[in-house]
């Protein structure tokens, strides 16, 4: 038996100690404090540091390291970029890098996808914590496997083909936070699109199905310079998993052909979410409404691949990404969501829309329509994962699974 | 079964029963030297908050035996330790004293503040780490209220750190201060660590964090400050098991008593945050010994507050992931709306407020964010002693530390207010009546005995028509008792031992039971202790068993038959598991009536050798016969925890009660005939 007094205070280590020794089960306790002090002095012998398991090993370094952040977003170095390329381009992922001081933020990053997408950008964004701010970006990036179906709402699935796009932009954008709720601001680019014949084996390359008239821009594609203006206003309570409030945009963009006078447009964008909770939150109606109109200059084109679409995982989620594209393009979602518990939130949903050449040809009577069920786990800080089972489209069921909320 | 009965001879060291005496030269003991090993070889143990709430939510860590708590003296009293410090269970506080708390100064009073280092990354209140210029070897943390809730969440932290010290706890002092940030500098050598790693802290990092908190009009910011403690910081401790590093720590803390009992204190205070990862260790010399200090920590998310919003109406209802509640929401599209949801949190009042009821405060049914095997373990008798502290605190007392918390808005003060002295009533109600509330038995040196009653004095329930006091001479050596004279009626506190008794008796106990109409728990007696002294009789024990489901409010009654099962109305108690959901209770009914009835109930078995150390003295109730048949159905039904029927007869009769909570049906409970059923029908 050995006896381990408190090395700080000898004269009392030594004391105890030796009323432990004495109280040893050789000889019987003499007092309540002797026994309890026996159990510890017996303790001394097995004192180990505690270890942790490996799941609290990894769980803790997680944590204390911000490790996720530090890998997928950290505020410096290298860190992995995972998607951001475009819907239906698969998994991507690539290595980026950012350096930044309190007042600015240059970011580097590049990403390639299993489907061969790949995307190289550079962002510059000055100052961080200001009322105004500033950004500059330059972006090169390729989508070898676009998917295109024709024009217009009445498009058919067997039509099916699809398109490489290449694009290079550079530009910059400033704006103002008038309020806490509200920003304005504007922007300016060079857009640089080219088209080339889809690698899609699956599917004939666009060019063999539609041709100018079907596809305008199919045949030449000029550089653009974007001009754009915007008003935003945000009311949620909370900015990545709202649970009331509301969003509301408002922006025009012109495109400017710079090459062959052909295909320059303006467009006016309105997109309006309205989080309306009910039982504090923990049941929630959220509407959304989409506008997109374009109007090309006379005589020219809006490009089809510069058309909104309709399909995929954030409008209507029974048909395929891309599914319908146009120039003007209406949206109409709803969400009932419910809270299962904190970390997991069912939704049934309900999307409608339709998309037409000219803006009075949006006929609301013929919407194109899914509804479903999702899952969405997640925290108050965003969603995490997100299931949504979407049918009624006609065109089969569809399983959803992103890593983001819809809208 | 939960036979408190049968844990009387528990005390804090499982030493074999032969070989030692009931009662030391020290008992009751009142300070538990847990100082006096060096704890310097200890080594900092922070933990996961992720896994934290895994292992608590997932696993059943800890050991779930329904034993006493370990760590109690035998006047079922918790001693003085570097857990716990006895206050206002112990001697009167004015409400001045509770207010001041552990605060070293009754203001803190720092014109200038120096940064010197950014909060650890994790914690949700935004914050900064900053020293007195003049006293730069002080540490603080300051830390700002939501903007949504100004004053909100450090309200709460000042007025959590006073409850909790005054309740015996180490806490650590915060102060509210008025922080201009003109006058804010930020030191050269300050660093904030983040996803990157450490850098210089710098003046847009202070930008961020002001700009996540609520600004007074005159541009300052309200914000608490906690004193950095003196010692060492070694991380946390867990609400189970021990410091494998601490050779003081040898009582597993899901058995040490002020750990469980913190479960009333968090009902009390909506300390929905209370778990391991909200509390601290810290390594301290102090009179020439290294040991380690056990703090609680953080109540910026008590009362109404979540720390940066205010609390959700889950809180305190529900924990956060409940596999019933997730099911029956998930599968129902969330038209299955849980009562709690219906919830109204006060929306005329000041947002300092947050959310925080009384009325829909069911004590023995509130919950943490996550439970945890001390809280689990928290049986009747724990739930008491803490109850006892909760309603010590004087509705002036309340309202002082409210006050302490500086809200701008008198309706804020006086909301509070009132719903703590209210949250204290229920507990006082649910706790202090569900076991018998004798408390502070005295026997003077003429024999004359007086004792108190917790829950009349609480004014929680009204003087019992009689109390039942049985005397016996004690054999400490042999844990025996011998009657004396029988059992005695009386309908004050106080009665007299019989003169035989006293003459030649080194020990002395006395049985007091109590019958009350309303509280059939209290004919569960209470059994005090006495040694003799030169100056008289000093009491040294207290043994306080209790039938866990006579004080969750479950009624016995008698010719019911398995096949005639009936429900009976009963209220949720202490001890039955919050998580013990409708469909387990359901198969718990089934599960307990098909044990009993293989076993064809105890048909006079019960025998003091075969079950326990206590020969009954006083005649009227023994250990249930029923321990093991409970323990078997306990296992089947996997959560409910074996509670005790105590039976004053031989006989059994096998038949089975099933209980009804409500909707909910709580759990099952063997019938016996005679006493037990003649209590059960004065209770009716």
């Amino acid at each position: 038996m050995s006896c381990t007094p408190n090395t700080r205070a000898p004269v009392l280590g030594l004391a105890v100690c030796l009323a432990t020794l004495a109280s040893h089960p050789a000889a019987a306790q003499q007092t309540r404090a002797e026994q309890v002090q026996q159990q510890r002095q017996e303790k001394t012998t097995r004192l180990q540091p505690y270890t942790r398991s490996r799941v609290e090993s990894f769980l803790f370094t997680l944590e204390d390291t911000l490790l996720l952040e530090r890998v997928f977003n950290p505020p410096r170095g290298a860190f992995l970029r995972v998607g951001g390329l475009a819907e239906g381009a698969g998994f991507g992922a690539g290595p980026a890098y950012r350096a930044s001081t309190p007042e600015r933020v240059f970011t580097i990053s590049s990403a390639i996808s299993t489907r061969g997408y790949w995307l190289a950008e550079a962002t510059f964004v000055t100052p961080r914590r200001s009322r105004w701010f500033a950004e500059l970006r330059g972006r090169r990036r390729e989508l070898p496997q676009e998917d295109f179906f024709g024009l217009g709402p009445h498009s058919t699935s067997n039509s099916r083909t699809n398109f490489a796009l290449r694009d290079t932009a550079l530009g910059g954008a400033a704006g103002m936070r008038i309020a806490s709720w509200m920003t304005a601001g504007g922007g300016l680019e060079h857009l640089a699109p080219r088209v080339g014949r889809g690698t899609d084996g699956q599917f004939p390359s666009s060019d063999r199905l539609f041709v100018e008239a079907t596809a305008p821009g199919l045949s030449v594609q000029p550089d653009f310079l974007r001009v754009e203006s915007f008003v935003r206003i945000e009311s949620t309570d909370q900015p990545l998993n709202p649970r009331s409030g509301g969003r509301y945009l408002i922006s025009y963009q012109r495109y400017d052909d710079r090459d062959f006078d052909r295909y320059s447009f303006d467009r006016w964008e309105i997109d309006v979410q309205q989080f309306v909770p009910f039982l504090h939150g923990h049941r929630m109606l959220v509407l959304r409404g989409f506008l997109s109109t374009s109007d090309p200059r006379a005589t020219h084109e809006v490009p089809f691949y510069l058309q909104p679409t309709l399909g995929g995982a954030y409008s209507l989620r029974g048909f395929r990404a891309y599914r319908f594209r146009d120039r003007n393009l209406l949206l109409l979602q709803a969400e009932y969501r419910w809270e299962v518990n904190p970390f997991v939130t069912g939704a049934l949903f309900y999307d409608a829309g339709t998309v037409a050449a000219r803006r009075g040809d949006l006929d609301v009577t013929d919407l194109k329509r899914d509804y479903g069920f999702g899952l969405r786990l997640g925290s108050a800080a965003g969603v995490a994962l997100r299931m949504d089972i979407a049918a009624g489209s006609g065109e089969g069921a569809r399983l959803v699974v992103r890593f983001d909320d819809v809208f | 079964m939960l036979l408190a009965s049968a844990s009387m001879a528990i005390v804090s060291v499982s030493a074999p029963r032969a070989a030692a005496p009931r009662f030391y030269a020290d008992d009751p003991v009142t300070v538990d030297a847990d100082m006096q090993f060096d704890a310097s070889g200890a080594r900092p143990l922070d933990l996961s908050e992720y896994y934290d709430f895994l292992e608590n939510t997932f696993a059943s860590r800890g050991d779930r035996t329904p034993i006493r708590a370990l760590n109690v003296n035998t006047l079922e009293e918790v001693p003085d330790s570097s857990w716990f410090t006895n206050r206002i269970g112990r001697r009167p506080m004015s409400a001045q004293e509770i207010v001041r708390g552990p605060d070293r100064v009754e203001r803190l009073e720092i014109e200038k503040w120096l940064i010197v280092r950014g909060k650890s990354p994790g914690g949700l209140q935004p914050g900064f780490l900053a020293v007195d210029p003049a006293n730069p070897s002080q540490l603080y943390q300051l830390e700002v209220d939501p903007p949504a809730n100004p004053e909100m969440a450090t309200g709460a932290e000042v007025i959590g750190t006073a409850f909790y010290h005054a309740l015996g706890y180490n806490v650590v002092d915060v102060y509210l201060v008025d922080v201009d940030p003109k006058r804010i500098t930020i030191s050269d050598k300050a660093t904030i660590r983040d996803a990157s790693g450490r850098r210089r802290f710098v003046q847009a990092d202070l930008d961020a964090i002001l700009e996540q908190g609520a600004r007074l009009r005159d541009g300052r910011y309200r914000m608490s400050a906690g004193r950095f403690v003196e010692g060492e910081g070694l991380g946390n401790f867990k609400y189970y098991g021990t410091r494998p590093d601490d050779p003081n720590d040898i009582h597993p803390h899901e058995h040490r008593r002020e750990l469980r009992a913190n479960r009333v204190f968090a009902a009390w205070l909506n300390h929905d945050d209370s778990r391991a990862v909200n509390t601290l260790d810290m390594l301290v010399t102090a009179a020439g010994r290294t040991f380690i200090r056990h703090y609680m920590f953080d109540f910026g998310s008590i009362l109404g507050s979540a720390t940066r919003f205010a609390d959700s109406p889950r809180s305190g209802h529900e924990y956060l992931l409940e596999r019933g509640s997730s099911l029956a929401a998930l599968l129902s599209l969330g038209l299955h709306v849980p009562p709690w949801l219906r919830r109204t949190c006060p929306d005329d009042l000041p947002p300092a407020v947050g959310c925080i009821d009384a009325e829909t405060f069911e004590p023995a049914r509130w919950k943490p964010e996550y439970p945890n095997a001390a809280f689990d373990n928290m049986r009747p008798d724990d739930a008491f002693w803490g109850a006892r502290l909760v309603a010590a605190f004087s509705d002036e007392a309340i309202r002082a530390v409210v006050e302490k918390a500086r809200f701008s808005d008198r309706r804020a003060t006086d909301y509070l207010t009132d719903v703590l002295i209210e949250r204290r009533d229920r507990i006082a109600r649910a706790w202090l009546t569900a076991v018998n509330p004798v408390v502070n038995p005295r026997l003077s040196s003429e024999g004359t005995l007086t004792f108190r009653n917790a829950a009349v004095e609480a004014r929680v329930a009204t003087h019992p028509a009689k109390y039942a006091v049985a005397w016996s001479r004690f054999d400490n050596a042999a844990g025996t008792h011998e009657s004396i004279a029988g059992e005695r009626e009386v309908t004050a506190t106080r009665a007299e031992a019989p003169g035989e008794l006293l003459s030649g008796s080194e020990y002395i106990a006395a049985t007091i039971r109590a019958s009350h109409p309303e509280h059939p728990a209290w004919a569960q007696p209470v059994v005090a202790y006495f040694r003799r002294s030169p100056t008289g009789w000093t009491t040294v024990g207290l043994d306080r068993p209790f039938d866990e489901l006579r004080s969750a409010g479950v009624l016995y009654l008698g010719g019911f038959t398995p096949r005639a099962a009936r429900v009976v109305a009963g209220q949720p108690g202490p001890g039955l598991h919050p998580g013990f959901g409708p469909v387990r209770r359901a198969k718990f009914v089934v599960a307990a009536g098909l044990v009993l009835l293989a076993r064809d109930c105890c048909r006079g078995h019960c025998s003091s050798a075969r079950h326990g150390r206590h020969a009954p003295a006083w005649g009227a109730a023994e250990p249930s016969c029923h321990h093991d048949a409970w323990r078997a159905g306990s296992r089947r039904a996997g959560q409910c925890r074996p509670a005790p029927v105590s039976s004053a007869g031989r006989q059994c009769d096998g038949a089975v009660v099933a209980v009804w909570d409500g909707p909910r049906a709580l759990c099952a409970g063997g019938l016996h005939r005679s006493p037990s059923v003649e209590l059960a029908r004065d209770g009716r």
